[in-house]
């Protein structure tokens, strides 16, 4: 188990040439399978600064590590130029139920190292077992309602 | 599931798309059909004191859910434009609240300054009208016939006067209400 | 001392204008709760006042 807080501002080197390719900027949630997916780099010189969470070799206490630099790609989805563009933040997004009420602005995420799978979602006070995401978007993150 | 609140909890609720996570708006006005006492659906406005003061209109058909904090529905398509949503066809409109409340017996009560409204995910009913007299606010169930009219919403001099400070036992009294009135939903008579 | 007062003046008509422009954008967007009649033509959301026809033979619709 990982979260988010532990990820933000990690390094990220290649293997093939041990250098750092750049740092972890922010993380992209895919609502459909409540999953981390992929990362965004800074400190990268192109515009190649996403990089899908299965292209990591391993995730240490001090460093990501990806096979080599070339598995970085630009966005190519509208949810991704979104996710670049900062509207998907997942720091202090309002965590809406799909009920209407409101959690929490979210604070942490805690999701497994391999599959990405988010098991729960930290606001302030409370910590939410994930039931389910229904939207991630500019407003809120919208979560199923413990029903 | 249903659970009782004002209709001024509801207003100015920000409109949430289920699809998207976007805000598209917020509920300015509460419409609802007399004869059944049900919400037909909400205006919308933009959100912040700049912003446009009427967006369209959504009809209750695509609200997901009504909650403490945000309405939701399926997806932004759910708010139409004024011109082919309801106004067009409506032959009749009456705003409730600062609407004048007079007893059957003759005598000026005050005036209607918020509904109750019951509410289950995304479909809701009027259930009350709170009243602010000279003595204080209170609370008449729907349930027996309230008459309503451009001039002013008529209420027995019996009916009960529901006083307490929150919603929760406002329950027992529509109960009571819709026994004597021997209807089970309230029937509005818009005069 | 004149200066005072033009300033205060002023500041007076500014705060006012401020102020009442700011409650007129309020009215403008404050909501009511209406009750709404449609009539009898227009169908929308209106229930069925027929009785309801007589059932149809083998399933058909």
């Amino acid at each position: 188990m990982i979260r988010l807080s532990q990820v933000r501002g990690q390094r990220v080197m290649a293997r093939d040439g041990a250098q750092i390719v750049g740092s972890v900027r922010r993380l992209l949630v895919d609502v459909v399978t409540d999953s981390v997916v992929a990362l965004q780099l800074e400190g990268t010189s192109d515009g190649r600064t996403i990089v899908e969470w299965s292209d990591l070799a391993a995730i240490g206490p001090d460093a990501l590590i990806v096979e080599s630099e070339d598995v970085r790609r630009g966005p190519l989805s509208v949810i991704e130029q979104d996710f670049v563009g900062g509207k998907l933040d997942l720091p202090n997004k309002l965590v809406l139920t799909d009920a209407g009420d409101a959690v929490g602005r979210l604070t942490d995420l805690a999701f497994d190292e391999a599959s990405g799978h988010v098991t729960e979602i930290e606001v302030p006070g409370h910590v939410l077992p994930l039931s389910g995401l229904v939207a991630l978007g500019p407003y809120a993150l919208i979560v199923a309602s413990p029903d | 599931m249903s659970r009782l609140c004002r209709a001024h909890e509801v207003m100015s609720l920000t409109i949430v798309t289920l699809d998207t996570a976007t805000a598209v708006g917020e509920v300015r006005d509460v419409l609802f059909d007399p004869s059944r006492s049900r919400v037909i659906g909400f205006t919308v406005r933009g959100r912040g004191l700049l912003s446009s003061p009427l967006i369209g209109l959504l009809p209750v058909e695509s609200v997901g859910a009504i909650g403490h904090d945000a309405v939701m529905i399926t997806s932004a398509t759910g708010v139409v434009s004024q011109r082919e949503g309801m106004d067009a066809a409506v032959a009749q409109q009456v705003d409730v609240i600062g609407r004048e409340v007079v007893s059957d017996t003759g005598a000026r009560l005050g005036e209607i300054v918020d509904v109750i409204l019951e509410v289950d995910r995304g479909e809701s009913e009027v259930v009350g009208y709170e009243i602010e007299a000279e003595a204080g606010r209170f609370i008449v169930p729907l349930g027996q016939s309230l008459p309503l009219s451009g001039d002013a919403l008529m209420v027995p001099a019996d009916a009960e006067h529901y006083t307490a400070n929150g919603l929760h036992g406002f329950r027992d009294a529509l109960e009571r209400a819709r026994g004597r009135g021997g209807t089970q939903r309230g029937e509005q008579v818009l005069a | 001392m004149i200066e005072l007062l033009i300033v205060g003046g002023l500041l007076a008509v500014i705060g006012l204008v401020v102020f009442g422009g700011a409650y007129l954008l309020y009215q403008r967007r404050s909501g009511t709760v209406r009750a709404v009649v449609f009539p009898r033509r227009a169908g929308i959301s209106r229930p069925r006042l027929r009785p309801p026809a007589e059932p149809a033979e083998g399933g058909e619709q």
